[in-house]
């Protein structure tokens, strides 16, 4: 609607937020600092998105990251209580020194891209009567178009994440638990820690396996 | 948009279908048959997966350039090709799993589920037009593996693995799609064969970028095909994971990432002719690999020299037969690549079997001495072994020389001036010998060990065996058949149209 | 940068409608904090505050009052920077939402647009011409998707304001209202995904749009009636239990937790405002229920005089809001694990049963 050079001027600020938030994940000593120090980062990369015109993206950005997945983050320190990072043992002292070297290395590698890109955007080829770009209806086309077996195939994805991830996370099997719970009830009194169950629950796996 | 454009052949993905939807079938059979799983569920995914090769054999016949779902899909013989190889590698996987399960007393459901996911990730990676499609792929088949590693969920070791894999792995998927973002911002297109019509035509946008881009990809894919300079996760791993999901890790996602591999850069930058950055990205990649094998080769070789544990040892011989294949990309053509991987995944999957019935619950015997004298206490297993170390070392008879040997000839044909790598290649399966034989020493001529009981061993494990000790001998001693199937050019080499 | 007078009358009518929009959020707590605890009186045979000003009008400035000039405590063992924070994360997001209400349809004629454009020309001089206006401050492509981005914002304030207190009722607090808030965005994105598919578009303007009109002459085309009744419930209950209103009222069971994360918050502004985004929130979600489900701003004689639209809007809003303060006075409160179990096992499914029904009709329909 308006040429205006404030759009710049936004630009740089969300880009200075999200840089200077950025750091301050990994510089950050305190676990939640970092967890909100990356909330911001989020946040101001939609931002970015949102200058690019990208609204769809701009918006996801912020509901998926900044509003699902950093609730976890922040839900599971606050569940653990984490205040402080543990004071961790350097066991290679070396690598200290070679971790800024490496940075330096990607640094000049990502100035080198950023200078051979001209800053105006090459002509997307387009028919004409796509719906305008960066909205909603755009990406929905898209994907359920050209994108439509990535689309699916994500489903099939998103499903055995989900089901390894309880395979992973469940602490005992249901026959595992139920067997326990028998072996309670045979021991004739119920604990808080069955320590005793437990062993005979191995017992009892060897003899399976045997 | 031209909906018309899409050509949704839904016959071409029929492999990944039978998988995907068989996955989440074991999910229900173990979900409302609990008592029967253990033993529905082993029969089902066999009967998948027999369904999926059947299928493969079916598309066979069609196999051409033309790419389905806007791309998405090439069903050229590249992938058919390897879709068989991963597979097969599944259906002996599963007919391990059965008595790994039961041994273990695992719960069988989730196993099986995860298993034909990961299989469906691989073909997917094998049948990728797209980078997309590759990364979507990958994803799929490493986080399958990822739960299969901690499978064993009160094994300590198993969690290490499993976290660690987990860690390194999502590292350089991050490199990976990095790598991707910026091809694509390069050239504009995630579509392989537009890459490649891009750089024939000399249309790159910002060449610098592609560069980069590729570089980073490089990286990824190194990662993933453990290759040295980014093979530091897989002896932890390998050794940490329960041996059937070691065995797994180490043929069928690699068989799948090379074959996505050589899908991105032999043929998509696979452009030695193309005007400017075209052949230089050409060049640069080809150095690159050529300089990855030959430190992947030295490095697993003489590592594997120290390790006294079959299992590491058999890490570090992975990370060197990586290094072996990576020769192959030199010829840009997928026969050697392919012919090594067979042969490779044949003679690890019968050496991880092994493994895993001498180790017993909990992987409690994996150190090379616990081998100590059984080689006439069970010659059912001992001499196969043997078979498959000798086979690992490229002697004569076995498969693996046959693929080495096919390896080495077509690069010192096709590429002259690498030909110092082929000369290193050999120089390493030299040093290599001393430490396959090593095991086959300690089993046949060292005093046997007072304590060994001998391990059970499952009909279907049995049958496993069976198959890959006869492959690995056949395709030693009758490799003709095989070469002739991967020699098969794609009828009528049309390129697919750039998309967009 | 190019001034010219198309630009500023645009600027300053979209400031304008933001401080209208913002004067109301500011005195909906007011408003809505009095109807509350009058109604509330009622509904249980008390009288409620009814001494400062006539029927206790004022007792809710009086609050405010005596919230502004109260020592502001912050407690010692406290997170300092995060406890000062959180009631700004929570009213930041709050107030970030309503520039979409849809108060009305686009180019309403202004009226006496003709002697306001004369009179300020008389004044000082500017030609205006104002001629019509929309009556909402911004309706673009992503406008649901952005309330739903900015009000999952919320949640950080209600953890950080819990963990930073550093008490045990806070944390709890704060830990059951993140985990109940996530749990019921869930169902409450799916149950829009039904209305989402039946408009065809994002834009919380363009759907109420779609719902303009009758059936047969006396069924609006309201989403509640056509096709969208299981959505509207839904919704309705996921959105009372994401403002962690009675019966799902947990993070603050007065009982169990004193306050909930809002304990060690002593009655100063940062309390009000904690309170204020609360209220906000409330208008949020009934703004969004009446623009979705309940046709917003349509109702009769709107199509003849435009300027009706807002005082329907208005009244199909506080209609809900009148809801939410029925059902306090009604209900008692869940336990955690009903709650959890309600939403997860039931809510979700339902909400995912809703959208095959809805894509199914779309389907034959359309």
């Amino acid at each position: 609607m308006f040429e205006l050079p404030i759009q710049q001027l936004i630009f740089l600020f969300v880009a200075a937020v999200a840089v200077f938030a950025a750091f301050n994940v990994i510089l950050q000593r305190n676990p939640i600092y970092s967890a909100l120090a990356l909330i911001i980062t989020m946040c101001a990369l939609a931002g970015t998105f949102l200058m690019l015109e990208a609204q769809f993206v701009a918006t996801m950005q912020v509901i998926v990251y900044a509003g699902a997945v950093m609730v976890l983050f922040v839900f599971v320190i606050m569940l653990l209580n984490v205040r402080t990072e543990e004071a961790r043992q350097d066991r290679v002292k070396y690598l200290k020194l070679v971790a800024p070297l490496l940075f330096i290395a990607l640094l000049g590698e990502v100035i080198f891209v950023a200078r051979s890109v001209t800053t105006t955007a090459p002509p997307l080829a387009t028919t004409g009567n796509e719906p305008a770009f960066g909205t909603v209806e755009s990406i929905g086309e898209a994907m359920f178009s050209s994108y439509l077996f990535p689309f699916e195939a994500t489903s099939v994805l998103i499903l055995m994440a989900m089901v390894g991830s309880l395979v992973l996370a469940r602490r005992r099997t249901m026959s595992e638990a139920e067997t326990l719970g028998k072996l309670i009830e045979e021991s004739g009194k119920p604990q808080l820690t069955p320590a005793e169950p437990v062993a005979k629950l191995e017992e009892k796996k060897e003899e399976i396996a045997a | 948009m031209q909906f018309s454009n899409l050509n949704l052949d839904y016959f071409s993905i029929l492999p990944e279908i039978i998988t995907a939807l068989a996955g989440v079938i074991l999910m229900l059979i173990d979900a409302f048959s609990k008592k029967a799983g253990r033993k529905l569920s082993p029969m089902f995914s066999l009967f998948a997966l027999v369904a999926t090769l059947a299928s493969i054999i079916a598309l066979w016949p069609r196999a051409s350039y033309t790419a389905s779902f806007a791309g998405m899909i090439v069903n050229d013989h590249l992938r058919l090709y390897f879709a068989l190889v991963i597979v097969a590698c599944g259906i002996i996987a599963t007919l391990l799993a059965s008595q790994f399960l039961d041994d273990e007393a695992l719960p069988p459901g989730e196993f099986y589920a995860l298993m034909m996911f990961a299989t469906t990730g691989m073909l997917m990676m094998a049948s990728a037009g797209d980078l997309v499609m590759v990364f979507l792929g990958l994803e799929t088949s490493s986080i399958a593996t990822y739960v299969m590693a901690g499978y064993r969920r009160t094994d300590l070791r198993a969690n290490e693995s499993s976290l660690k894999y987990f860690l390194l792995g999502s590292f350089s998927a991050a490199f990976l799609l990095y790598g991707m973002a910026l091809t694509y911002g390069a050239t504009g297109t995630t579509n392989i064969e537009g890459i490649r019509q891009i750089l024939i035509a000399g249309k790159v946008i910002y060449p610098q970028m592609l560069l980069v881009g590729v570089a980073m990809m490089l990286v990824g894919f190194g990662f993933k095909i453990a290759t040295a300079p980014f093979h530091l996760w897989t002896p932890d791993v390998y050794e940490g994971a329960p041996t059937l999901v070691t065995a797994i890790l180490a043929t069928g996602p690699k068989v799948a990432v090379f074959a996505a591999f050589l899908r991105v850069f032999a043929e998509g930058l696979g452009t030695p002719t193309a005007p400017a950055v075209g052949a230089q990205i050409y060049d640069n990649w080809i150095n690159a690999l050529a300089v990855m094998a030959a430190i992947g080769m030295t490095f697993g070789n003489i590592v594997a020299l120290a390790q006294r544990n079959m299992k590491r040892m058999l890490a570090y011989s992975s990370i060197a037969h990586g290094g072996y294949t990576l020769i192959g990309f030199l010829t840009t053509e997928y026969a050697p690549v392919g012919f090594y991987m067979l042969t490779y995944a044949l003679m690890s999957l019968g050496a991880f079997a092994i493994v895993q019935m001498l180790a017993r619950e909990g992987d409690a015997k994996t150190e090379i001495s616990d081998y100590a004298g059984i080689g006439f206490e069970v010659p059912n297993l001992s001499f196969p072994l043997a078979i498959f170390m000798l086979s690992m070392a490229g002697i004569p008879p076995m498969a693996g020389f046959m693929g080495k040997f096919y390896v080495f000839k077509s690069a010192w044909v096709s590429s002259p001036n690498l030909r110092w790598l082929v000369i290193v290649a050999i120089i390493n399966s030299i040093i290599s010998v001393y430490y396959y034989l090593y095991p086959i020493v300690v089993m046949f001529f060292r005093p046997p060990v007072s304590d060994f009981t001998k391990p059970r061993l499952s009909p279907m494990s049995q049958l496993a065996l069976a198959i890959t000790i006869i492959g690995t001998l056949y395709f030693g001693l009758f490799p003709n058949g095989a070469l002739k199937v991967l020699q098969q050019k794609t009828p009528g080499a049309q390129q697919v149209a750039v998309q967009k | 940068m190019p001034i010219d007078q198309q630009s500023i009358q645009f600027f300053v009518g979209i400031l304008l409608k933001i401080v209208i929009l913002f004067v109301i959020g500011l005195l909906s707590p007011v408003g809505m904090n009095w109807v509350e605890r009058r109604a509330l009186a009622f509904m249980q045979m008390r009288l409620g505050p009814n001494r400062t000003g006539p029927f206790g009008l004022l007792q809710s400035l009086a609050d405010g009052i005596k919230f502004a000039f109260k020592e502001d405590v912050v407690p010692l063992a406290a997170n300092k920077w995060l406890y000062i924070f959180a009631p700004v994360v929570a009213v930041v997001p709050a107030f970030m939402a309503t520039i979409v209400y849809p108060l009305g349809p686009k180019g309403v004629d202004i009226p006496f647009a003709a002697s306001i454009n004369s009179f300020v020309y008389s004044l000082t001089g500017i030609q205006l011409n104002l001629s019509t206006m929309d009556l909402h401050v911004t309706s673009f492509n992503v406008g649901l998707l952005y309330v739903l981005a900015v009000t999952s914002m919320g949640v950080y304030a209600i953890v950080m304001a819990g963990w930073a207190s550093n008490s045990k009722f806070s944390l709890l607090g704060g830990l059951r209202s993140s985990a109940q808030m996530v749990s019921y965005e869930l169902s409450l994105s799916l149950a829009l995904v039904g209305v989402l598919i039946q408009a065809g578009t994002v834009d919380l303007v363009k759907i109420v749009e779609m719902q303009q009109g009758t059936y047969f002459g006396f069924i609006p085309k309201w989403y509640v009636f056509v096709f969208q009744p299981l959505g509207f419930f839904i919704y309705l209950i996921s959105a009372i239990a994401e403002t962690n209103r009675t019966p799902f009222d947990l993070p603050e069971a007065e009982t169990e937790l004193v306050g909930g994360f809002h304990t060690e918050y002593s009655s100063s502004l940062k309390f009000a405002m904690l309170f204020m985004a609360e209220y906000v929130n409330m208008l949020t979600v009934s703004v969004l229920a009446t623009a979705l489900f309940l046709g917003g701003w349509s109702g009769p004689f709107v199509s003849q005089f435009p300027l009706l639209a807002p005082v329907y809007f208005l009244l199909k809003v506080t209609l809900f809001m009148f809801l939410y303060i029925w059902l306090r006075g009604t209900l008692p409160r869940l336990r955690y694990d009903q709650l959890m179990n309600f939403g997860w096992k039931f809510l979700l499914p339902v909400a995912l049963l809703n959208i095959f029904i809805s894509a199914t009709i779309a389907l034959f329909a359309y």
